[in-house]
Formats: C-alpha cells, sequence, structure tokens
C-alpha cells in the first residue's frame, strides 16, 4: 500500500540550528505509527515537519504523494489533522464550541455553520465519549477529557490522516491508557492513518503498530514494536539499561529497569 | 443559558448564542436610550418639543448648533469612537492572546499623541485667533505616528509571530519613549501651543466637531466589515498558531491583517478624540464575559467600547467640575486593570 505521508531527505529545525538531519520516512496507511527517542531527539520537531507547521530547509514531504509545500494550508486541512503538543484554549471555552472549530477548513467566512457540520460534530463527540460534555467549559474538564474534546474536534476535520504531538503528556496512567484507547478504535473503525509522538516507551509498545525511534535528528529504528523494542537499542539511544519481555497475557513487550546495587 | 442555535440564511450560516443576542439587545437598547438623553438634556435647559422641531429641521440657528452641532454630533462621535477602540482593542486581544496587550496600553496612542503633540506645537500649526489646532494637520500626524510605532513595536517583538510578554515588555518600553516625547514636545512649545495640545492630551470630546464623522464612520464601517470577515481566522487564532495552521488558516497573515485594521482604527479614533485611555483594554474584556463567547470577539467589544464612552463622555460633561473624558473612562478602566493582573497573578502562581 502507498504511504499517504512521506518523509524525503528531510532537514528542518529552528533558527539556525538544525535539528532533523535528513530524515526519509514512510508512514504505513491505516497503522498507528508512534515516534519515540529521548528528550531533544527531534521528535516533535519531525510531527511539526510532516505537519507542515514547519517547513523544511532541505528535502521534502509529501502528502498523497503531493509535496506540502505546493498544497493550500485549508487543502492540507482536510486532508491531514493535527494536534500540537500542550494545546490551550481560551477561558469559559465550552467543548462544543472546540469541536466545531474542526469544521473551518470546509467554510468560507459567510458560513460559519451548517446543518451537515452540525451533524459530523456530533458524530465526533459521540466517538469520543464528549458529547455529554458539549456545553461544558474545557477548563472545568479532567486532563483525560480536555484531551478527549481536542481530539474531537481534529475528527471534526474528517481527514483519513491523524497527527498527536504527546497526546499523553501530563496524564496520569488512567487518562494516558483512554486517549491511547480512543486512537486504537479510531484505526481500528475507521481505518484512518494516526502518527503519534509519545515518550512513554511502555505505551508506545502497547498501542504502535509501527515504532519509529530517533535519536539526535536521526531515524535510528523502525518496525513492529516486538522487533525493534530491545535492550542493547534502549541502552544505545535512551542510556537506559532495562529488561524487556513480552507480557504475559497480550505477548506484547514490556520495558522494566533494571534495579542497580 | 448560554445555548446556541444554528442560524441559516441563503449562504450565510453562524451559530448564535442566546446570551449574545440578548445583550446586543440590551447595548442597543442603552446607546439609543442614552443618545435620546444626551440630544434633549444638558447644561443648556431647552424644552423637548424644542429640541423636536429643531431635529426636524424647524429650530432657530442656535437651537440647532446646540442641538445637532454639539449635543448631536458628539453623542455619535462618542459612539464611533468607543466602538472603534473597543474593536481595536479585542483584535490586538485575540491575536496576543493576552488581554494586556491593547493600543492604548502598549504604546500605539502614546506613539499617536506624540506625533500629533509635535505637530500642535509647530509655532504655525496654531490657529491664533481660535485658539484651535488645525485639525486638517493633527489628524494624518497622529495617525502616521500610530502607525510607526506600531512599526517599531512590531520590528522589535516579532519573533516569527507574537510572544505575549516580549510584545508587553516592548510596548511598555515603546510607551514610555513615546510619553518623553509627549513631554518633550510640550517643554519646547510657547504656552499658548502648549494649551491646546495638553487640551488634546486628556482625551475629550469637548470640541468635536461633524467634520469629524467623515473621518471616523468609513474607519468604523471599514473595520466593522474586516472584522466580520476575519472573524473566522480570528476564531481559530484563540487556539494558538500551531493550531491555527493545522485548520488552514495562515496565522502570520492573518495576524497582520488584524493587527493593521485595530491600528487604523485605533489611530482615526485617537486623531478625533485625542488618547481616551483603557477603553480599548476593558470592552473587549467586559463584553466576552457579558456575551459569553470564547475570547474576545471584536464586534461585541465594539458594541460595548460604544456604551463605556457614550456613558463616560455624559457623566463628564454631568459631573460638577467639569471633566474630559478620558479621566472617566481611566476611572473606570484602572481599578478592572488591576482585578485582572491580580487574578492573572493568581491564575499563573498556582
Amino acid at each position: 500500500m502507498s504511504s499517504p505521508l512521506r518523509a524525503e531527505d528531510v532537514v528542518a529545525g529552528y533558527g539556525n540550528r538544525d535539528v532533523l538531519h535528513g530524515i526519509t520516512l514512510d508512514v504505513p496507511a491505516g497503522q498507528v505509527t508512534t515516534v519515540i527517542g529521548p528528550n531533544g531527539c527531534g521528535k516533535s520537531t519531525l510531527l511539526r515537519t510532516l505537519a507542515g507547521l514547519l517547513r523544511p530547509r532541505h528535502g521534502r514531504v509529501l502528502l498523497h504523494g503531493t509535496s506540502l509545500a505546493s498544497v493550500k494550508p485549508r487543502q492540507v486541512a482536510r486532508t491531514m489533522a493535527v494536534l500540537p503538543q500542550s494545546p490551550v484554549a481560551p477561558e469559559g471555552m465550552t467543548v462544543g464550541d472546540l469541536v466545531a472549530r474542526g469544521r473551518q477548513p470546509y467554510q468560507p467566512w459567510y458560513r460559519q455553520w451548517s446543518a451537515e457540520d452540525e451533524q459530523i460534530v456530533s458524530d465526533a463527540m459521540t466517538s469520543t465519549g464528549v458529547d455529554d460534555l458539549a456545553e461544558r467549559s474545557l477548563d472545568e474538564l479532567s486532563g483525560g477529557q480536555r484531551q478527549r474534546a481536542w481530539i474531537a474536534m481534529t475528527l471534526a476535520q474528517g481527514t483519513d490522516l491523524l497527527l498527536l504531538d504527546e497526546p499523553t503528556t501530563h496524564l496520569d496512567l488512567a487518562h494516558a491508557v483512554e486517549v491511547m484507547d480512543l486512537v486504537v478504535r479510531l484505526r481500528r473503525d475507521t481505518g484512518r492513518t494516526v502518527v503519534v509522538v509519545l515518550h512513554d516507551l511502555n505505551l508506545a509498545a502497547r498501542y504502535s503498530d509501527h515504532l519509529v525511534v530517533m535519536d539526535g535528528g536521526h531515524v535510528v529504528a523502525e518496525g513492529q514494536p516486538a522487533d525493534v523494542v530491545e535492550p542493547a537499542l534502549l541502552a544505545k539511544v535512551f542510556g537506559l539499561s532495562a529488561h524487556v519481555f513480552p507480557d504475559p497475557f497480550d505477548r506484547l513487550p514490556t520495558v522494566v529497569p533494571t534495579l542497580h546495587g | 443559558m448560554n445555548r446556541r442555535v444554528g442560524v441559516r440564511l441563503g449562504p450565510f450560516g453562524m451559530l448564535v448564542r442566546r446570551r449574545a443576542v440578548l445583550w446586543t439587545a440590551i447595548v442597543v437598547v442603552v446607546l439609543l436610550g442614552v443618545t435620546v438623553l444626551a440630544v434633549f438634556s444638558g447644561t443648556l435647559d431647552l424644552p423637548a418639543s424644542r429640541v423636536w422641531a429643531t431635529l426636524l429641521g424647524e429650530g432657530s440657528r442656535v437651537d440647532q448648533i446646540v442641538v445637532v452641532d454639539r449635543r448631536l454630533v458628539r453623542a455619535v462621535v462618542a459612539v464611533l469612537v468607543g466602538f472603534v477602540l473597543g474593536l481595536s482593542g479585542a483584535l490586538t486581544q485575540t491575536v496576543t492572546r493576552n488581554p494586556i496587550a491593547t493600543p492604548d496600553l502598549l504604546g500605539v496612542t502614546a506613539g499617536a499623541s506624540a506625533a500629533a503633540v509635535l505637530v500642535i506645537t509647530q509655532p504655525a500649526v496654531i490657529e491664533r485667533a481660535t485658539g484651535t489646532a488645525a485639525a486638517l494637520l493633527v489628524t494624518p500626524a497622529a495617525i502616521a505616528g500610530g502607525l510607526m510605532t506600531t512599526g517599531l513595536i512590531v520590528g522589535l517583538a516579532w519573533r516569527g509571530g507574537f510572544d505575549g510578554m516580549r510584545l508587553v515588555l516592548v510596548g511598555l518600553g515603546v510607551n514610555a519613549i513615546a510619553l518623553a516625547l509627549v513631554s518633550w514636545g510640550l517643554m519646547r512649545a510657547d504656552l499658548e501651543s502648549a494649551a491646546v495640545a495638553t487640551r488634546w492630551l486628556t482625551g475629550s470630546l469637548a470640541g468635536v466637531r461633524s467634520e469629524d464623522l467623515t473621518l471616523l464612520l468609513p474607519v468604523v464601517v471599514l473595520a466593522g466589515a474586516c472584522s466580520v470577515v476575519l472573524s473566522r481566522d480570528l476564531g481559530a487564532l484563540r487556539l494558538g498558531r500551531d493550531v491555527a495552521a493545522s485548520l488552514g488558516t495562515r496565522p502570520a497573515r492573518a495576524e497582520a491583517y488584524a493587527v493593521a485594521l485595530a491600528v487604523v482604527a485605533v489611530s482615526a479614533a485617537t486623531a478625533v478624540a485625542g488618547p481616551i485611555g483603557f477603553v480599548a483594554f476593558v470592552a473587549p474584556q467586559a463584553a466576552l464575559r457579558l456575551f459569553g463567547t470564547a475570547g474576545p470577539t471584536p464586534l461585541a467589544a465594539g458594541l460595548v467600547g460604544a456604551v463605556v464612552v457614550l456613558v463616560s463622555d455624559q457623566l463628564a460633561q454631568r459631573l460638577p467640575v467639569d471633566l474630559p473624558v478620558g479621566v472617566v473612562t481611566a476611572v473606570i478602566g484602572a481599578p478592572a486593570l488591576m482585578l485582572l493582573l491580580v487574578r492573572y497573578v493568581r491564575r499563573t502562581s498556582v
């Protein structure tokens, strides 16, 4: 199957500093791809470049085979939805208002509401389980509920590609699992292609179909979690001394730090 | 309470909050009521029948001057100036996602003032006979001053976008420089032009004339229309630049349009009425709480700004001491600013 999103020899960064040093990557269609790596390895920069939020200095990003730079932003927004890290909504904004924003790529300035929009927004809220919270203000919600509301906004964009930058940051384990369950269900029920940046190795190993390991602005390993997550790689990339073994229930790789002394 | 209803009209469609409709109605009624009050009463005691006759064009020349040129024009200018100030405050607050980032607090108004004072204090500008400044020169000077100050602030604060705190700090610095320029202008001026400049600097509607409407009306129409067209992109900007971009908005372009519009609008208002402080800051914040919108919206802020300036100016005229409107808005605005700062510090320090 052809890749809906592809990076070709991408060099990108901020100011004069390059963070990504020539990345070539094919995002597999209809799978959950997770990017992991130590702090500062460029995983968020890679996601922002794939999303078109950051222009590559060299190389290009292909969206369904077309260079991202040559597609209009609104057209991109109808194909690929992005949730940046720790997004902030204005004080007092309701869940319904936020999710309705997801329809913006389809709206001319004079029509910011239609019956079709209403239906799609309502579906997005139902599938993320925030429909009962529509009239609630975002500041009143738990971290997990708030993150699901933001994901509902990206779903309202009606795209087959979804990019999430550290959607579990600042969430406790139960809420992080809640968000990742939602991601996996979206992939299963709607066949969406999802790219997630995570820093938790166990969550990444458990919920991904495809794992991309980054270090120092390069992709150093790629493949199924069971093939990629192994002690030598963790030691080399994360400087982490750990045991890796399949869990007794789902046979998925599990990372446990070794005890010293 | 805050339920939204989808409204469709031909190709147009929008989500309307019941609360926003209610408050729009209240604000419009207040505006009409106070304007009627302003036209029918004042320091000169005219019976209502004579005012009515004058409005229908049957009054004497003196009645005509009092009712139309003084009372009605002054009330309408107050409404337009307030609308423009509130609207421009909402635009800059939205772009920076910072309630303190308004043209009057960040030096744009001070820049317009500095240019105006430097022009007023040129000896040739004062009409010796009437003791007023030649408005033809002051107006473009104020607008140019506002634009130049904005250029300076944006140039110093822009790092591929606005960082709220950097903008506030740069704005405070530019504000101080502009105020120093104002002092310098007043220092070297002769007594007469210094007096004219000082009167202008307090922000007063006492001297407005019907010609001011020809400047303000197009600005109000332009600003209102552009705000409507921009509202979709402004809504996206409230969620941050990255989210806005991922929704298909070009954030830098939308921010540039919004800031340019705000500066033109606020410079025109300042050119007519002098620097009226705190309206651009207070009106959007009051509007978003009353109308229940997420973030300050330009049109709601404009309506509330119109009420603030009109009511303040009526108060200023009716108090035992004759105060310029800028003093009254400062009395309302300064405590509101302190309240917001206290809340802001609490929110960020918890």
